[in-house]
C-alpha cells in the first residue's frame, strides 16, 4: 500500500460527494444522478465512473474482482485492480463467489451474484435517449415527464428497417416502471440478470458524470413490443471449446491456422473454475485464446 | 477535518451499513457511534452524529429540527463546515431523537422534495429515535416467539406490544431508552422502555415485505401526508443510540402494521397537486395503472413497477398520449 495517497486514493470529501450521489441513485432506481466526476489517473472513458464508485465503497473487509468484457486478465481490468490494490490494502480475486465488490465492464458474471455482493458497472453512455436527443437539458426533461416516445420509436424504427431490434448491447430497460435506463453495454443476454436480482448494482459514468443504480429485487424490463418480444443472444448447439459449458454467453473465435470457428466462454473465471473442477482438464488448452474485440 | 486513519475506516464501514440499509429498505443495519466529544450538545447522540458526518460537509446545507436547534446546529457547522439553511431548502434535515412529534412532523412534512427534473435535490432526513429493532420476515411478530435467538424474541415481544399500543404516538423518552437498551434480555419489563410500532415497507429493494420496529412514527404520518409524486420525495434515515440504522427511501411504500387504516405512502394519487411541481405539463404516465389497478390506493413506484411486468402501463400511457400523435398509423405499439 502506497502511503502517500489517502486510503482508496480519494480525499474524504470526494468520497462523501460520491456517496451522496450513490444514496440518491439507490433511492430513485434508474435515475441518473449528476456528480462531480474526479480526474483520475486513468483516462475518462476507461472505467473512471466505475472506479470512482469502487473507491468510495471499498474498505478493509472487501475482496475485489475486476472484469473487462468477461475477462479478469485484460489490460483495463488489470490496471484498475492494480490502482485499487496499491491505494488500499484489499485482497483481489478472480473467483466471482469470493468477491464482495465486483467492478465490471460490459458483463455480469455467469454465476448469479449474492445479496452480500455489490456489482459496479462501468458506463460509457449513461443516457439511453442520447442517440436521438443531443441536448442534456432536453433529455432530463424527457425523463422528468417519462416521455419515452423516442426510445420506443428508435426500436420501432429498427424493426421496420431490419425486421428485428438491432441493439447488440446496451438494450434500454425500464426500471421500476418509471425510468428508462441504459444498462451499460452488457449483452442482451445479461439484461435479465438485473431483474429482481439479489444484489445491488451501481452504475458509474465518469466522462458523463452520472451515477445510477438498480437496487436488489427491483423490476427491470427490457423495452420491447408485444409482437416483437425481447430476446437474448442464443447459442443453440454451441458449447465452450474449453469447458463444454452450454447456455452461457459465448465468444465466437476463429482459429487462424485452420480457418475454423469455435466458441469459448466469455466469462473467463467461470470457465476456469469449471475446468479446475474437472480432473481431466483438456490438454490442448493453453488458456490465453484470442478474444474478439 | 483531516480524517485520521481510524476515522476514515469507521466512515467507510458506516457508509456500507447505510448503503445496505438503502438498498434493502426496512432492514436494520448498524454504524459505530462517533468517538466521544466533550462539546457535543445533548440533543445529538454519537450514532446520529456519525450518520450526519457521513454525508454532511461544506458542499451541502443542513437544518436541525429541535426546540434548542442552535446549539446542535452551531456544533455541526463548526465540525463539518456545512452551512445552515431554512428547513425548506436544506439538503439534509437532522431531527434529534428528543425532538417532539410536532417538530418531527413539521420537519418531515416540509422538507424539500426536489423537482421532477432534479429529484435528487429531495432532502435526506436524518432522524434520531430511541429504539430500532428487527422484525423477522413473514408474518413476523407472532411466528418469532419460539425463535431461539434473543434478538428474535425481543422483536416479537416488541411487535406484540406495538399491536396493543396501537396508534399511540412515539412517547418514548430518548434518555430512558438509551439506558434501557444496553442489555438484550427482558427489556420489555424495564422501566422507560418506549412503546414500539411495527412498520412494513414495500418497494424496490424489498423482496416481499420488510418489517422493523421503531419507537416513533411521527415521521410516517408526516411522510404519508406529503403526497409526493415519485420521483420527487424525501429519504428518511432512522438512527437509534445503539447505532442501528433503517432507511426509508422515497421509492418505498410504508404502512403501520396493526393500524386499521394502513397509511400507505401514496405518491401518484389523483388528487396530487401537480401544479406545485416545477413541471406543469406532467404526463403522469403511471396514472393509467393507478386508476385501473385493482390495488387501488397503494400506488407508488413499487406497485407501478409490479404492474409494468404484466401490462407495461408506461407504454399504454405513452401510446395514449404521445406515440399516437406521431405514429398514428401504428396500432402495434402497446
Amino acid at each position: 500500500m502506497q502511503q502517500h495517497y489517502n486510503y482508496a486514493f480519494f480525499d474524504e470529501a470526494s468520497k462523501r460527494e460520491i456517496r451522496r450521489a450513490i444514496i440518491k441513485g439507490v433511492s430513485i432506481p434508474g435515475y441518473q444522478v449528476p456528480f462531480a466526476s474526479r480526474e483520475m489517473p486513468i483516462g475518462r472513458g476507461w472505467g473512471t465512473g466505475g472506479l470512482q464508485i469502487t473507491l468510495s465503497l471499498i474498505g478493509r473487509s472487501d475482496v475485489l474482482k475486476v472484469i473487462d468484457q468477461g475477462s479478469d486478465d485484460s489490460v483495463n481490468a488489470v490496471n484498475i485492480k492494480k490502482l485499487v490494490a496499491d491505494t488500499t490494502d484489499v485482497e483481489v480475486t478472480e473467483a466471482t463467489e469470493e468477491a464482495t465488490l465486483i467492478q465490471s465492464r460490459h458483463r455480469i458474471p455467469e454465476r448469479p451474484l449474492r445479496a452480500d455482493q455489490i456489482l459496479v458497472l462501468q458506463v460509457p453512455t449513461p443516457e439511453p435517449l442520447r442517440s436521438f436527443e443531443p441536448r442534456e437539458a432536453v433529455t432530463r426533461r424527457l425523463h422528468a415527464e417519462a416521455d419515452y416516445t423516442g426510445a420506443w420509436l428508435e426500436l420501432f424504427d429498427q424493426i421496420v428497417r431490419h425486421g428485428t431490434t438491432t441493439t447488440g448491447a446496451d438494450h434500454p430497460v425500464l426500471v421500476n416502471g418509471r425510468y428508462v435506463m441504459a444498462p451499460s453495454p452488457i449483452p442482451r443476454f445479461d439484461n435479465l440478470k438485473l431483474h429482481q436480482a439479489d444484489h445491488l448494482t451501481l452504475l458509474g459514468a465518469g466522462r458523463e458524470k452520472k451515477i445510477y443504480a438498480v437496487p436488489p429485487h427491483t423490476d427491470v424490463a427490457p423495452l420491447d413490443f408485444e409482437d416483437y418480444p425481447f430476446s437474448v443472444e442464443r447459442f443453440d448447439g454451441k458449447r465452450c471449446r474449453l469447458c463444454g459449458a452450454e447456455g452461457v454467453y459465448l465468444d465466437e473465435l476463429v482459429d487462424e491456422a485452420t480457418g475454423e470457428t469455435y466458441h469459448q466462454c466469455n466469462d473467463t473465471a467461470f470457465c476456469a473454475a469449471r475446468r479446475a473442477a474437472r480432473e481431466d482438464a483438456p490438454s490442448e488448452g493453453s488458456w490465453e485464446g484470442g478474444r474478439h474485440a | 477535518m483531516i480524517a485520521g486513519d481510524e476515522d476514515l475506516h469507521r466512515m467507510q464501514r458506516a457508509f456500507r451499513g447505510v448503503l445496505d440499509a438503502f438498498a434493502r429498505p426496512g432492514t436494520v443495519h448498524s454504524v459505530e457511534p462517533a468517538p466521544g466529544n466533550p462539546v457535543r450538545p445533548v440533543a445529538l447522540d454519537a450514532s446520529l452524529e456519525q450518520v450526519v458526518r457521513l454525508f454532511v460537509d461544506q458542499a451541502v446545507t443542513f437544518f436541525v429540527a429541535d426546540s434548542e436547534a442552535d446549539a446542535a446546529a452551531s456544533y455541526l457547522s463548526s465540525e463539518t463546515h456545512a452551512r445552515r439553511a431554512p428547513l425548506r431548502d436544506a439538503d439534509f434535515v437532522v431531527v434529534p431523537a428528543r425532538a417532539d412529534a410536532q417538530t418531527a412532523r413539521e420537519a418531515v412534512g416540509e422538507a424539500c422534495r426536489g423537482t421532477l427534473v432534479a429529484p435528487e435535490k429531495g432532502t435526506t432526513v436524518l432522524m434520531g429515535c430511541a429504539r430500532l429493532a428487527e422484525v423477522p420476515a413473514g408474518d413476523g411478530a407472532d411466528e418469532a416467539r419460539d425463535g431461539s435467538e434473543a434478538d428474535e424474541a425481543r422483536s416479537a415481544s416488541e411487535a406484540d406490544e406495538a399491536k396493543e399500543v396501537g396508534k399511540a404516538e412515539g412517547t418514548g423518552e430518548a434518555k430512558g431508552a438509551s439506558e434501557a437498551s444496553g442489555c438484550d434480555t427482558s427489556e420489555a419489563k424495564e422501566v422507560g422502555e418506549p412503546a414500539m410500532h411495527v412498520v412494513a415497507l414495500r418497494g424496490p429493494g424489498v423482496e416481499r415485505e420488510n418489517r422493523f420496529a421503531v419507537d416513533r412514527v411521527d415521521w410516517l404520518h408526516a411522510r404519508a401526508e406529503r403526497g409526493d409524486e415519485f420521483p420527487c420525495g424525501i429519504e428518511i434515515v432512522l438512527v437509534d443510540p445503539e447505532g442501528r440504522v433503517v432507511a426509508i427511501p422515497r421509492s418505498s411504500s410504508a404502512a403501520l402494521v396493526g393500524d386499521p387504516s394502513p397509511m400507505f405512502h401514496v405518491k401518484q394519487s389523483p388528487h396530487c397537486n401537480a401544479a406545485e411541481e416545477q413541471m406543469f405539463h406532467v404526463k403522469h404516465s403511471e396514472e393509467p395503472s393507478c386508476e385501473e389497478s385493482p390495488r387501488g390506493g397503494s400506488v407508488d413506484g413499487a406497485s407501478a413497477g409490479e404492474a409494468s411486468a404484466n401490462e407495461a402501463p408506461l407504454c399504454e400511457g405513452l401510446a395514449g398520449e404521445a406515440l399516437v400523435d406521431e405514429i398514428s398509423a401504428n396500432g402495434e405499439v402497446r
